[in-house]
């Protein structure tokens, strides 16, 4: 394997190296600019590798994956407004340093954490990966079908702030998902009549609508004025290693917390960051610095949130399982390539594999580097009038989602469901679950009548099957946690 | 939502219908390169009844290219998927037949006309050329007890440790078509599991969950060299470069060859001065040697037929379908009563 790690690394030199490049540079300015996030960039961007090598493809968006998730630092730091939401734990103690007058120092740091959380997270997935390859090989349509069904459990649980809602959100995306035919008896269903739903929705059109076409039209609607007067990070960039050192520790920590978080299926990087910055409070001997301007805070949400990039990317080379939302359009990526992600990935196409693992090493130290030298210019990025960016990538979405299969009832689909992610937002339904909901529900459906065609109609063995049973047990238990939650708690505090 | 927000939504929507201008212009022929008076003199639509990125829509893809070089109009590619390719079909044979639609498939046209998902059938188009085939194999997991076709073809009578074989496919597809034809002739009882096409067939068997099926030889040939797969044979009349060491069907004394051919079509009624056109130059296409490589890198061997010849085979092959058709739908007649009792 590391032969082939190291032929593929040589091979990224040249056009996959500058799209890297292109894409953590793009990645980051989208990452900074509030409104704008990573999951619209890639799929913004993934029209526009159509017709292109796999490899070129993969190299623009994981970098761009790589790089957004960084950029959320910048505005989180000086305004005080995660950048993306992976960012949100970063304001917590970049903003109190930036006010302190500390800004450039907040951004060294936190853009150290993020490489340091990024190559933690890189090793695990190149030492995970192929391990878990070939066990999930062995599994069968019950293993997938129960480890769909605690994606989506978890998803719907820990992607918004009720359980309910995320349910919600995550029954309708699987409704969206069951449009067109059925994939054994090839029976048309839900196409109301219109023969163009008879395939189902056509997943770029749905993923650029809701990622980007629901967000612009969302800027639209409630437009922010940036004050851009304290755009100007004061200090200096730099610091000593020493500084840097005395949070090893934490950083190491907040590493794996995120790079386990981000192999969970469908869970990304704010939830990691939240995760790793209440572990590390908790553990520090003087908690009441976290929240003031702390140096370990911002280490903790930054490493935490980067590796969430790796650790997503786990589940997706090795099962076809999307570790985040931004897997879910990488996933389309490698379809409209004829590659189907999953265990059989490493054996028929290790190139992709290595791929992904050098554009995400690459990514990272192009990141450090860009971030390191423009700090001080992304600052002034983030001010860019939305009047002139928002029509732009409106073009680009209509563009791009019509020149794939030249079709113009794939355009309106993208605006379909782009004003369906707006009405989401604006009753307060995370589009996440939607999403998950939507790319999940085919594999779900395919994998629960496979088993039971394989089982010839006996549904116990899913239970007889451990690896399934155990599936659907944690499933079980993320559907119960509101309710047995608050009950150990209640037992707990009365034990202490 | 305030009035002024639905106003600032209106105009966002007239921002965004403004590029969809451009965006239709793709298909107009304003972006010919025109020449007046001779056919073509303006864009031709290929519609690839499968959905963009996959095998199918690759391969025409390259045709296309090429063809967008030798004609002095563009081709656009339309991707029309859905109802095991008849969706796309259906609306190529209904299209005008001036021969600016044509429609790039394979025998899946065969396969769904003769289980009547496609009612137009295959004489509602015309063929143009055909343009390169696919050859196909059978393969096990490398533990299986089965060896050759000779012990696949008695499994599939007798079972294995007293268990019908499971077989994986995408029911009513090409491979479904195929795995029957190789073994039709031996009245097998075998299970066919819906595992849909290629990789999720392959993940079952790789898996221990299915015993066999018939893949494309893109689809495995690394499998079979690494020895995660065996390959009992390849159903051409000679070896495949990418497969040493696997013997064809024939050389193990079985006269069965399958083969995916990609097929250009217009509707039925085009003038045959039109059709022409395309097939001489996919003639001199197939006859590149950058094409013939662009080609063999995924495993397929250019594989040039037009006029009678290629009529003969179509029409060979579509018997040949219409006879597993009907072993299909007797075969579900017996499982629903089955099911019944």
């Amino acid at each position: 394997m590391i032969e082939g790690l190291l032929n593929s690394f040589i091979a990224m030199a040249g056009m996959p190296l500058l799209l890297i490049f292109i894409g953590t540079f793009i990645g980051i300015i989208f990452g900074a600019i509030p409104g704008l996030s990573g999951g619209m960039l890639v799929a913004l961007s993934l029209p526009l590798t159509f017709g292109w090598s796999p490899i070129n493809a993969i190299a623009l968006l994981v970098g761009q994956y790589v790089g957004s998730i960084s950029g959320g630092l910048i505005s989180a730091t000086l305004l005080n407004i995660p950048g993306t939401a992976s960012s949100i734990m970063t304001t917590m103690d970049a903003t109190p340093m930036a006010r302190k007058g500390n800004a450039a120092r907040a951004l060294t740091i936190g853009i150290w954490a993020s490489f340091g959380g990024g190559m933690v997270s890189w090793l695990a997935l190149v030492s995970i990966s192929p391990v878990l390859s070939s066990w999930a090989l062995k599994f069968g349509p019950w293993e997938f079908f129960s480890l769909v069904l605690v994606s989506l459990m978890l998803i719907a649980s820990l992607g918004g702030d009720s359980l309910v809602k995320g349910l919600i959100a995550a029954v309708l995306g699987m409704l969206a998902g069951s449009v067109g035919w059925d994939s054994i008896t090839g029976q048309e269903r839900l196409d109301f009549g219109f023969e163009r739903m008879q395939s189902g929705f056509d997943m770029l059109a749905v993923l650029v609508g809701v990622f980007a076409v629901g967000q612009l039209f969302y800027e639209i609607l409630y437009p922010k004025t940036i004050d851009t007067h304290d755009l100007n990070p004061a200090g200096k960039v730099s610091m000593r290693m020493k500084e840097f050192i005395k949070h090893w520790a934490g950083l190491l920590r907040s590493s794996v917390i995120g790079t386990i978080v981000g192999i969970l299926p469908g869970v990304g990087g704010s939830i990691g960051s939240i995760v790793a910055y209440t572990t590390e409070k908790s553990l520090s001997k003087t908690p009441e610095k976290y929240g003031t301007g702390y140096e370990g805070g911002i280490v903790a949400s930054e490493s935490a949130n980067n590796a969430t990039v790796g650790g997503a990317l786990i589940p997706l080379i090795t099962m076809g399982i999307p570790g985040s939302i931004v897997d879910v359009i990488l996933i389309a990526a490698l379809t409209l390539h004829n590659l189907t992600p999953g265990p059989l990935l490493f054996e028929n196409e290790p190139d992709i594999v290595y791929g992904f693992m050098n554009s995400m090493l690459l990514g990272n130290i192009i990141m450090l580097v860009i971030m390191l030298l423009g700090i001080r210019y992304f600052a002034k990025i983030i001010a860019v009038p939305k009047t002139y960016l928002t029509p732009i990538l409106l073009l680009v979405c209509v563009v791009g989602t019509y020149a794939v299969n030249n079709s113009m009832f794939d355009v309106w689909v993208m605006f379909g469901f782009g004003l369906l992610a707006l009405v989401f937002r604006l009753v307060g339904l995370p589009a996440a679950p939607f999403v998950i909901g939507l790319v999940l529900t085919p594999i779900a459906e395919e994998n629960l009548r496979l088993a039971v065609i394989l089982s010839e109609g006996d549904y116990w063995t899913f239970l007889t099957r451990p690896i399934s049973a155990t599936f659907l047990f944690v499933a079980l238990l993320v559907a119960f946690k509101p309710i047995i939650g608050p009950i150990i708690s209640r037992k707990l505090n009365k034990q202490s | 939502m305030q009035l002024k927000n639905i106003n600032k939504l209106i105009h966002a929507l007239l921002i965004a219908t403004a590029p969809l201008l451009p965006a239709a212009l793709f298909s107009l022929p304003v972006l010919a390169k025109k020449e007046e008076g001779t056919y073509p003199e303006k864009v031709i639509r290929v519609i690839v009844p499968n959905g963009a990125g996959g095998s199918t829509d690759k391969v025409s893809r390259l045709f296309v290219r090429e063809l967008n070089n030798k004609l002095p109009v563009g081709l656009a590619v339309i991707n029309i998927k859905g109802g095991g390719t008849s969706k796309g079909a259906q609306k190529a044979a209904r299209s005008k037949p001036d021969g600016y639609t044509l429609l790039s498939t394979h025998q899946a046209l065969l396969t769904s006309s003769a289980l009547k998902i496609n009612r137009l059938g295959p004489e509602s188009l015309t063929p143009i050329a055909q343009i390169a085939h696919e050859t196909y194999v059978i393969a096990v997991s490398p533990d299986s007890p089965i060896r050759n076709l000779d012990d696949l073809f008695k499994a599939s009578n007798e079972g294995v440790n007293g268990k019908r074989i499971r077989v994986g496919v995408n029911p009513g597809a090409a491979n479904h078509f195929f795995f029957l034809k190789a073994i039709l002739h031996t009245k097998a009882d075998v299970v066919f599991v819906p595992s849909g096409g290629g990789a999720k067939t392959l993940k079952q068997i790789l898996g221990g969950h299915l015993d066999t099926s018939i893949f494309a030889v893109s689809e495995v040939h690394q499998l079979i060299k690494s020895k995660k797969l065996h390959a009992l044979a390849v159903f051409d009349t000679k070896t495949h470069d990418k497969l040493s060491g696997v013997s064809t069907a024939r050389q193990q004394g079985h006269d069965i060859v399958i083969k995916l051919n990609y097929t250009m079509y217009a509707p039925a009624g085009t003038e045959q001065s039109r059709i022409k056109v395309i097939a001489d130059a996919l003639g001199e296409i197939v006859k590149q040697k950058s094409f013939v490589e662009d080609l063999q890198e995924q495993s397929i061997n250019p594989d040039y037929k037009t006029g009678a010849a290629l009529q003969q085979t179509i029409d060979k092959d579509y018997a040949e379908m219409k006879i597993i058709a009907n072993h299909i739908k007797q075969k579900a007649q017996e499982n629903a009563a089955k099911k019944k009792r």
